[in-house]
């Protein structure tokens, strides 16, 4: 029986130094369940849990939990207490994306939000010595003209990038060879060294590749994209469609909670979080690490998101046009 | 060169990186120490911390651990005969002999000496071939990354001890753990059995501690004495062993030069440096110099190459992304986890990361110097805890550190089923290191090859066309073809096995 | 064929036997259903795994062949030792842990482990109970209390350092 006291006595001086059970929240560190690999993304993302954990007074960590496109991190937030310790960093492969494609059984609806984080636009790029193609209808008109000829990479296969120049190449009725890679980083190298000719990137990767690529267009519709990409021009600017519009083509994330949140924790993380994004030098910190704050309120979620999956699925038609053209090569 | 330190030097100065590196010295050197946790049990046990700290004083920390740990082990050999590691095995040849005329002292500075200036001399040649490596391997696309990773697990099944076949098992193991969770082209789960938390795999972090720390827990606790602490003889601190060092100055950068050799060869690791240098040290020397009774030329030898390997390991480790041993493979896993890519790109982009990794590790090896030669009389100490304390706290950081990874308990699981895969592989006597390089270069040697028959426009055609990859093959095919004749013929390998068995 | 002799290697070579097994169980199963198990570089998701199979199952058709004829220079029986049974316990102590550890947090099973074990092996009570409990507060400190991890709190939310 000595070891039945000893567990009763550790619970009960346990208890008595925890922190009494109805205290103001939070208590205690929350963490925000990040779905990628870590990197500048991930950054961003720790940039806005630093400046809300000081607001709260807490430590909020950022856990990196990649796997299965994103759905892996959400599980892993959903098995979690509804009691606002634990964050979804929603981004819109998980979010939106993998319950489009059957991948998971939620939808946008059954989170509660808190504020929207950053975005950032994708742009397609070529080597920085590139003569072949003096602008983008050019590279589309010659990936028109000799199907397959030029290779590409979105980095991973099927995410949102590889979607959005789909669309793209598909309404130029341009064919290319996709090689995919885990990470864009990755593919900079063969796009240096001639292996590929044409990548899909990040406003991260690119600030850190200045030197050695060439921004042909960006894929946004959103005037302040071009900013990240040194002033590069918008593919509308050549009259270019993509058939997506504001948030649809690009990468974005929207922080949330379980549904089942009590309301005034829920109102304590949106005050903190709306704080944060409204904070001039947090927003300062974001742009350089070429994350565009959204500034999108809680309020506005339904309304943000809702189009979003509309607009997306001619992205999965698009992938789906692209691999028939390549197959019949 | 040099403008690679420059670019790292602001990141390395600072109180959180320099405080650690020292830290990872002595913690090294204390688990190098105690027999059957060596530098790969301590980088294990500290990765999961190092993945919360920034990258600089992160990787310092492993480095410091990875040099620390392979230079104590040989303390113990010298005082007990018993090898801290099997890096120092060599050692006890001569150094234990020494212990015993009473010379311990001076064993244990000459081999911490040793062990400091092999490291540096090491380091002088990680700092002129990285770059030259890394610029080299710009050139490399898919087809010849998926040529070195395909040399690379060849090399490490057929040097790893034990037999080439139990090598090449566990390396293919490894291979499939690597195909498990999403697969990378098609977005499909891969051997995930329905369960979202092998969505990406088993992580590498819980594989390793499981195989190697909780399986050697196991092994220590059916190993008894666990209460027991040895007698040790009374140490002090003594410089002395500096001015005896002078007379081995060309012992010491010859088995330097053959430890960073064969530390650069992906798989021929530490010990096998160890055992070279001195039988050369050996053979070189003339009879009245008595080797194997004492004499300080074979625990030079040995320590200058065992850490040596450690700075020729990080050449293909960072230049390239292929990793010399296991401790190497696990410093590779912190680099990916700290959000870098080592290669070439890391030369390009990162400099500043590469300079700093390489101070961190110049610097570690003058720690070393320092505080080996300060500490000597507390390894003396540590060598006394008794198994009864020491194997519960490394169960506990083992776990603590796995969860933090991902606060997954999941992660645990698998750390757990590791550690008895882990148990019965070491009982079969097959080699645990192959499996981590398989992990590690797997998934280089899959989506490579797949992205080199995407870029090929007549299949396999590829790895011939492109000289570079066509050269990486045709190494491989000799490798190969050695392997299968001494496996036919069977003696040459067998011999050794029961060298190294006892 | 001396099975006695070498028998963890011949549980080894069951293991390394039945993966390929179920590697090519999978392929045709799951990776079938998924339709990525056949097809160019680009779709077919199973082939690498199953080029590993094929080597696993010939290094394992050697490896037979070698223990079999003794061709194996170490044997490797099942020898226990007088402590094997103690591994044995402290293993289950291990499993009792993670298993109760989401349930009743960090604070409450560490040091009810980490005291049992090292009891376990051989200190005195008084000994192991202030070894375990120091241990695990000198643990908790480092993790939670330094590296801002969130130590698994259990049904009863119990932090100390965070």
């Amino acid at each position: 029986m000595t070891l039945f006291n000893k567990i009763a006595a550790v619970a009960l001086s346990a208890t008595v130094l925890a922190s009494p059970a109805l205290a103001e929240f939070p208590e205690r560190n929350i963490e925000n369940i990040y779905p990628w690999a870590p990197g500048a993304t991930m950054a961003a993302s720790q940039v806005i849990a630093d400046a809300m954990g000081d607001e709260l007074g807490v430590n909020i960590s950022v856990v990196s939990t990649p796997g299965a496109g994103g759905v892996k991190a959400f599980e892993t937030a959903m098995s979690r207490p509804a009691d606002g310790y634990t964050i979804f960093d929603g981004y819109v492969a998980p979010l939106v994306l993998q319950p489009m494609q059957g991948n998971a059984d939620w939808s946008y609806t059954d989170f509660t939000p808190l504020w929207s984080a950053t975005s950032n636009a994708f742009a397609i790029a070529v080597r920085a010595d590139e003569d072949r193609f003096e602008d983008l209808p050019a590279l589309l008109d010659y990936a028109a003209q000799n199907p397959g000829d030029l290779r590409y990479s979105p980095g991973n296969a099927g995410a949102l990038p590889h979607m959005v120049v789909a669309k793209v190449m598909q309404n130029s009725d341009a064919v290319a060879q996709l090689v995919p890679y885990p990470e864009i980083d990755n593919a900079v190298r063969d796009l240096r060294s001639g292996i590929l000719d044409f990548i899909v990137i990040n406003p991260g990767v690119y600030t850190v590749n200045k030197d050695s690529v060439k921004i042909l267009g960006v894929l946004s519709t959103l005037e302040r994209s071009s900013e990240t990409y040194g002033g590069a021009p918008l593919i509308g600017s050549f009259g270019l469609d993509m058939g997506m519009t504001d948030l649809s083509p690009m990468g974005w994330n929207w922080w949330l909670v379980r549904s089942d949140t009590p309301e005034g924790v829920v109102a304590t993380l949106r005050e903190a979080m709306g704080t944060v994004m409204n904070d001039e030098e947090t927003q300062n910190r974001l742009l350089e690490m070429g994350y565009v704050p959204t500034l999108f309120s809680p309020e506005q979620y339904e309304e943000i998101v809702g189009p979003v999956a509309e607009q997306l699925q001619g992205g999965i038609d698009a992938i789906a046009w692209e691999k028939e053209q390549l197959d019949n090569m | 060169m040099l403008d690679l330190l420059i670019q790292g030097a602001p990141l390395f100065f600072t109180w959180q990186a320099v405080l650690l590196t020292a830290a990872g010295i002595v913690a090294g050197l204390f688990i190098g120490v105690l027999p059957g946790l060596g530098p790969l049990m301590g980088i294990v046990l500290m990765l999961p911390v190092a993945f919360h700290l920034p990258p600089i004083p992160a990787m310092g920390m492993l480095i410091a651990i990875y040099v620390g740990g392979s230079a104590g082990g040989s303390i113990s050999a010298i005082l007990l005969r018993i090898p801290g590691t099997p890096l120092a095995a060599a050692t006890l040849f001569d150094g234990y002999p020494m212990a015993q005329k009473g010379r311990s002292q001076d064993a244990i500075g000459l081999s911490i000496i040793a062990s400091s200036l092999g490291g540096l001399l090491a380091g002088c040649v990680l700092l002129f071939f990285s770059p030259l490596l890394a610029a080299f391997a710009l050139r490399f696309g898919p087809p010849e990354y998926a040529a070195m990773a395909l040399f690379g697990l060849l090399t490490i099944a057929i040097v790893s001890e034990g037999s080439t076949i139990k090598g090449m098992v566990t390396g293919a193991f490894g291979l499939a753990i690597a195909t498990m969770g999403t697969d990378e082209f098609t977005n499909a789960y891969r051997f995930t059995f329905g369960n979202f938390n092998l969505t990406s795999g088993p992580h590498i972090v819980p594989v390793v501690v499981g195989l190697f720390a909780l399986s050697e827990v196991f092994v220590q606790i059916e190993g008894g004495d666990l209460t027991a602490s040895p007698k040790i003889q009374r140490l002090r601190v003594s410089f002395r062993a500096l001015r005896l060092i002078l007379a081995h100055k060309v012992n010491l950068v010859r088995s330097a030069m053959i430890g960073t050799f064969m530390g650069a060869i992906p798989g021929a690791g530490g010990d096998v440096s160890a055992f070279v240098s001195y039988a050369v040290a050996r053979r070189l020397a003339g009879p009245d110099e008595g080797y194997g009774e004492g004499a300080e030329g074979g625990v030079v030898a040995t320590e200058a190459a065992n850490n040596g390997c450690c700075g020729g390991a990080l050449i293909p480790s960072l230049s390239l992304g292929i990793p010399g041993d296991a401790s190497t493979a696990v410093l590779l896993a912190a680099l990916f986890l700290l959000g870098f890519f080592p290669g070439p790109e890391l030369f390009q982009y990162n400099a500043d990361i590469a300079g700093g990794i390489f101070i961190a590790y110049l610097i570690g090896n003058i720690v070393l110097l320092i505080a080996g030669i300060v500490l000597v009389p507390f390894f003396g100490s540590v060598l006394k805890l008794p198994k009864a304390w020491l194997l519960p706290a490394v169960i506990l950081l083992s776990t603590m550190g796995t969860y933090a990874l991902q606060n997954s308990v999941f992660d645990l699981w698998v750390m757990l089923v590791f550690g008895a895969v882990g148990y019965l592989l070491r009982r079969a006597n097959y080699p645990l290191a192959p499996i981590i390089i398989g992990m590690i270069l797997g998934p280089v040697l899959e989506n490579n090859l797949r992205r080199s028959l995407l870029i090929s426009r007549d299949g396999l055609q590829i790895f011939i066309d492109r000289p570079i990859s066509a050269t990486i093959l045709g190494m491989t095919g000799v490798l190969l073809a050695y392997v299968v004749i001494t496996l036919i013929r069977g003696a040459p390998k067998a011999a050794k096995d029961e060298e190294s068995s006892d | 064929m001396r099975l006695r002799a070498y028998s963890y290697d011949w549980i080894v070579w069951g293991l390394f036997l039945a993966l390929p097994l179920v590697i090519f169980w999978q392929a045709a199963t799951s990776l079938e259903e998924q339709g990525v198990a056949g097809g160019g570089p680009m779709e077919n998701a199973a082939s690498f795994p199953r080029l590993i199979a094929w080597l696993l199952l010939g290094l394992a058709a050697v490896n037979g062949v070698r223990i079999a004829l003794c061709r194996i220079s170490a044997p490797s029986p099942l020898a226990p030792t007088p402590t094997t049974r103690l591994a044995c316990v402290v293993a289950a102590v291990f499993v009792a842990y993670l298993l109760l550890l989401p349930w009743l947090g960090y604070h409450l099973v560490t040091p009810v482990m980490m005291a049992t074990t090292m009891m376990l092996l051989g200190l005195s009570i008084p000994v192991a109970v202030a070894g375990g409990v120091a241990i695990s507060l000198l643990v908790a400190a480092v993790f939670q209390g330094l590296l801002n991890v969130v130590l698994p709190v259990g049904l009863f939310e119990i932090t100390l350092f965070g």
